[in-house]
């Protein structure tokens, strides 16, 4: 029997021409986007590159969503997950192509900004030398700050400018429903974040530490993106101020104070006593945004460059150098409070039979310093490879510490199966075999 | 702490209780000529630096007896540029032209806010009306 002249009907060879084509009519109107956007700053330029990314963005979470409830339900938590990640990308990217056009499409400001921001993120991660935060988490709370409470913060904003601002006297009155207005409708967004890290993601929010880093890293974000907006009309000066002077004595110590509330919500028992922990902290962050606004009222920045230069380093360190303060005293009393939990929970678990700590093992999982040198320890005897699995280790059995810990304190909401997959995790990676998931 | 305080700065400057009901009547805002004193050329909402401008204002809007005043103000923080009042309605029919008076010659660029307020006690205790408009340009 002759070969068929078309062996797939439904898709003969013109349609891979077809194809090609309309796949290099994308990739020319990708490319020709990318240029007129880096050449001359185009608004429509963005449009389409932002238009174009968001629906693939939404076609491959789509795809995704079918494979999960059609072609592949056992592997639909998965794939739903995917899913999320990828449309939860493509609303990120579309807040933030808006909040590019609000600052005039200051691509320099954002070039800038991206390596203090960044370093700041990185530097905020190394606090909790205990039980790092993973990156994935520190920066959805960035990009959260970043895009989505920025947005937030927009729209209220000028919904209560149209509104109650405008019926307000000129004067101290209306200065300080400004104040009350920043401070509420940034603070409020910002801290919806770190709320909700701590009812999805418990497992990684521990403690009062977690909840400031993951605060901060939220105000991080949200002064990323106002520092890459006030450029766009002050210019150099405020990527100084915002990038240098107030990196972390701003947004990050307000949505630290935040977080802190929420981590301390995390170990107290009962509703009631949650609920007044996390109001604390967000009454905490909102006085303290409002004094720096309301600051203005009293000492508006003199005209003066030379006066302005020292004005504004005055004022970070007058309005917000106390909150900052209390977040380091939190933070760290909340390290030492960990650490002494662990070592009594290495302690305590060196002493089951078959416990994932060795006697010996518990002073160097104790001590930030020689868990460094065990590792290299390990690097000089085994290479890379020695490293990272000593890293792995030492992080699996801080993390069984870290349950047994919260189970100690009886602040656990996952069944308690939890520490046994954790032992079992930390004796897999002892024993070389394939640490179960 | 910082909050009550705040709160009763607001309710002080902002008191509860003054609402009339009564509106002012801004007729526009017009370029305006200091030599002459008059204004020129159609309602607009922005200006140049180097453009002077005035509100006009129709105070027969108002009972005659009504002590008002009217302000300009410029930037995030409210400072005073230019006014007259505040004194009875009646008695501000010949200053109807409220010019922008910022000592210089030319304006520093940003929002201007023209509002006519109500007084009681020597303060101005409601806003009758109001309107922004924005000037452009390099001082």
């Amino acid at each position: 029997m002759p070969p068929a002249a078309y062996p797939r009907p439904h898709r003969p060879p013109r349609y891979r021409l077809a194809a090609a084509l309309g796949g290099g009519i994308l990739a020319v109107v990708l490319l020709g986007s990318v240029v007129d956007l880096a050449a001359f700053r185009s608004g429509v330029a963005l449009l389409d590159l932002a238009g174009l990314i968001l629906v693939g963005l939404f076609a491959a979470g789509t795809w995704l969503v079918i494979r999960a409830v059609d072609h592949e339900p056992q592997k639909r938590t998965r794939h739903l997950v995917r899913a999320g990640i990828v449309l939860a990308l493509a609303l990120g990217l579309f807040l933030f192509g808006v909040n590019l056009l609000n600052a005039r499409l200051n691509v320099i400001g954002v070039l800038a900004s991206l390596p203090t921001t960044g370093l700041a993120l990185y530097l905020l991660r190394r606090v909790d030398y205990n039980e790092r935060e993973p990156w994935r988490l520190v920066l959805v709370a960035a990009g959260w700050g970043a895009v989505v409470a920025t947005t937030l913060a927009l729209i209220f904003e000028s919904l209560w400018s149209y509104t109650i601002d405008a019926g307000l006297i000129p004067g101290p009155g209306q200065a300080v429903a400004t104040a009350f207005n920043a401070a509420i409708f940034e603070e409020v967004p910002k801290g919806l974040a770190v709320v909700l890290l701590y009812l999805v993601m418990r497992d990684e929010f521990d403690d009062v530490v977690d909840g400031a880093i993951y605060g901060a890293a939220v105000g991080l974000g949200f002064n990323f993106m106002e520092t890459v907006v006030y450029m766009s009309v002050g210019g150099f000066p405020q990527w100084v101020f915002r990038q240098l002077l107030g990196l972390f004595l701003g947004h990050a110590t307000y949505t630290a104070l935040i977080g802190a509330g929420v981590g301390v919500a995390r170990q107290v028992r009962g509703r009631a006593q949650k609920l007044i922990a996390i109001g604390s902290g967000f009454v905490i962050a909102i006085a303290a945004h409002f004094a720096w606004d309301a600051w203005l009222w009293y000492f508006p920045h003199p005209s003066d460059p030379g006066l302005l230069v020292l004005s504004i380093p005055l004022q970070y360190l007058a309005m917000t150098g106390p909150f900052a303060i209390a977040v380091a005293a939190l933070v760290l009393l909340g390290l030492r409070a960990e650490g002494r939990a662990l070592t009594a929970e290495l302690a305590a678990e060196a002493e089951l039979p078959d416990g994932g700590v060795l006697p010996a093992e518990v002073p160097i999982l104790a001590s930030p310093g020689r868990r460094i040198e065990a590792r290299f320890r390990a690097l000089r005897r085994y290479g890379l490879r020695g490293y990272l699995w000593m890293r792995k280790l030492q992080r699996a059995q801080l993390d069984l510490a870290m349950e047994r810990w919260h189970r100690r304190r009886q602040e656990l909401d996952s069944p308690l199966e939890a520490e046994l997959k954790l032992r079992d995790r930390v004796l897999a990676i002892r024993s070389g075999r394939k640490a179960p998931s | 702490m910082i909050l009550v305080v705040g709160l009763a700065q607001f309710i002080h400057f902002e008191p509860s209780g003054q609402h009339t009901g009564l509106a002012a009547k801004i007729v526009g805002v017009y370029d305006y000529d200091p030599k002459t004193r008059q204004t020129t050329g159609p309602n607009k909402d922005h200006f140049q630096t180097s453009e002077p401008f005035a509100a006009e204002v129709d105070w027969t809007s108002l009972p005659p007896d009504l002590v008002v005043g009217a302000q300009w103000f410029s930037g995030g923080f409210t400072i005073d540029a230019g006014g007259v009042g505040p004194a009875r309605a009646a008695s501000l029919s010949e200053h109807s032209v409220v010019p922008v008076n910022f000592g210089g010659a030319r304006l520093p660029p940003g929002h201007y806010e023209f509002v006519v307020e109500r007084y009681a006690g020597g303060r101005p205790v409601e806003v009758l009306a109001r309107k922004t408009v924005v000037v452009v340009g390099h001082v």
